[in-house]
């Protein structure tokens, strides 16, 4: 007869989960006319050339107004939270290059 | 036995090898086998260190983690660690967590970074940690397993897992375990975490985000051998000698930071100290504007005055972190680049709490 | 994905632009943010190293994407600039 030699153990797990967080996105615009725009270069070639592109584009098609440039110092970091709140502030969108 | 973990993972195994291969199935390791991680051995180590399991060491913002100590102990026992080697591995937790380090960069990043944790103080011989021969490894229950905790930590506690958030294009064997400790005794050099602000009694770890160590070779005298490190420092293809990622800093190159670990007798040394040996150093390392260009990690044409012109690679001899430890054979050298610019990972020292009591 | 996120936090639309070795990755961090909807916009890869003409077109193809997540509609529904 076979005995059941299984153990049971507890085992503490080494792993984590995120913290829970909640997403609204903002409210889409109706029309891009005389708006304002953000632009955010995560400082990888390209980067900048890509964004700019974009902005000239938009400006030209879509009646873009203005531009707001941030280079991040390090690919690796997020955008300095001051930085993104005035982008909120004085901008009306906002298009984000992450390069390679 | 009660215990304050909450996290926990029912399972059940019959002997050893089902039971490794449980952590296997879990998802856990780091592609060798691991010590299962039973609640008893976690919490021998809080008990040794005494630190409540829910104490936060940090965060990981970007991934929305916050790291507590339990996380930790629990990753050290499946590295293989001792109790004793517990306030180690939580002091190199704390300073991964540091803002300054940035972890978010070097455990990402496509440059793959491995972190080196160098020990100072008396918890070296308290601990019987390598500070000699084979220094890199293999051979050292302390360094081995100190060293795999940090990996295991990062890939399960912080979310680098390969492949989804650590996205290295190579990586390097240092990503299994790299972790030294400097021979404080044969010297006449202060040891790093001295020079970096601690008291010679505390025990200290450093931790840096970096390539693989390039062995470097070199004659016995002080000139000769710092030559052969700054010409092996200044190489092209390393992330220092390197664009992108500098942002809007001044610097044209990423300007990063290097360690080095001088191993042979001491003698060799005689009436140099460490800041001689960085400031020695500091100015060598660095790449005429000529070579840079024709490699394209900077644009335009090579112009006559290029061929003199020099960019340093590392912005100060304050970013040059000297080790004194290995063999003492003959002289030789170790020379690692760090794995990007100091602006997006700086390296940081913490100190190592003694258990209470 | 960090940044767009949160500038969508601050409340203005924005568009991310990343290439397509990152998607799972970039899913996976929209996710961990609470926003596995978040309409990161997907190019080929590599963008760095390529020339100036090459990212104007690169542009191009991306205009009619960046403007619908933008505004949350076709891009031909909208009045182009005369």
């Amino acid at each position: 007869m076979a005995l059941d030699t299984r153990k049971r153990y507890m085992l503490a797990d080494p792993t984590t989960r995120p913290i829970a967080a909640s997403f609204t996105g903002a409210q889409r615009l109706n029309d891009l006319r005389g708006k304002r725009v953000g632009l955010i270069d995560d400082s990888k070639p390209n980067g900048k050339e890509i964004l700019e592109e974009l902005a000239d584009l938009l400006k030209a098609r879509y009646g873009v107004a203005d531009v707001m440039y941030h280079r991040k110092p390090s690919a690796s970091k997020p955008a300095d939270p001051e930085v993104v709140a005035r982008m909120g502030k004085e901008c009306d969108y906002a298009i984000v290059a992450i390069g390679d | 036995m009660t215990s304050g973990l909450k996290d926990v993972v029912q399972a059940e195994w019959e002997d050893v090898v089902e039971a490794i291969e449980k952590c296997y199935e879990l998802g856990w390791t780091d592609g060798l086998p691991v010590v299962p991680p039973t609640t008893e051995r976690v919490q021998q180590f809080l008990d040794y260190a005494d630190r409540p399991a829910n104490e936060v060491l940090g965060a990981v913002p970007e991934r929305r983690r916050e790291i507590t100590v339990d996380k930790v102990a629990a990753n050290a026992v499946m590295a293989g660690c001792l109790p004793e080697y517990f306030p180690v591995v939580l002091a190199a937790t704390e300073a991964m967590l540091d803002p300054v380090f940035n972890l978010i960069g070097p455990s990402s990043s496509l440059g793959g970074a491995g972190i080196l944790a160098v020990i100072n103080g008396p918890v070296i011989r308290e601990l019987d940690i390598n500070c000699r021969n084979n220094l890199f490894g293999p051979g050292n229950r302390a360094n081995s397993t100190i060293g795999r905790s940090i990996r295991l930590i990062l890939m399960n506690a912080c979310a680098s897992v390969p492949g989804l958030f650590d996205r290295s294009i190579l990586g390097h064997p240092g990503k299994f375990s790299y972790c030294i400790a400097e021979n404080e005794t044969e010297t006449h050099w202060n040891p790093l975490h001295v020079e970096r602000g601690f008291p010679r009694g505390t025990s200290a770890v450093t931790v840096f985000a970096c390539e693989g160590p390039r062995q470097v070779r070199a004659a016995s005298k002080p000139e000769a051998i710092l030559t052969c490190v700054a010409d092996v420092a200044s190489s092209l293809g390393t992330s220092m000698a390197n664009t992108g990622s500098v942002g809007d800093t001044s610097a044209i190159l990423r300007q990063g930071q290097i360690a080095m670990v001088v191993a042979g007798t001491s003698d060799v040394w005689d009436g140099w100290s460490k800041e001689d040996v960085r400031q020695y150093l500091q100015p060598r390392v660095r790449r005429p504007v000529a070579d840079l260009k024709r490699v394209e990690v900077i644009e335009g044409d090579v112009e006559p005055e290029d061929e003199e012109r020099f960019i340093p690679l590392v912005p100060s001899a304050d970013d040059i972190l000297v080790v004194f430890g290995g063999g003492q054979e003959g002289p030789t050298a170790a020379l690692i680049p760090s794995w990007g610019a100091k602006v997006s990972s700086t390296a940081v020292t913490k100190a190592i709490r003694p258990p209470a009591g | 994905m960090h940044d767009g996120i949160h500038l969508e936090k601050v409340g203005i639309p924005s568009a991310t632009i990343c290439t397509d070795p990152f998607k799972v990755t970039a899913r996976a961090m929209a996710s961990m943010w609470g926003a596995p909807e978040y309409p990161t916009i997907f190019t080929s890869h590599p963008v760095g190293g390529l020339p100036r003409e090459a990212i104007r077109s690169r542009a191009e193809e991306l205009l009619d994407e960046v403007v619908a997540v933008l505004t949350g509609v076709e891009a031909s529904h909208l009045t182009p600039t005369p």
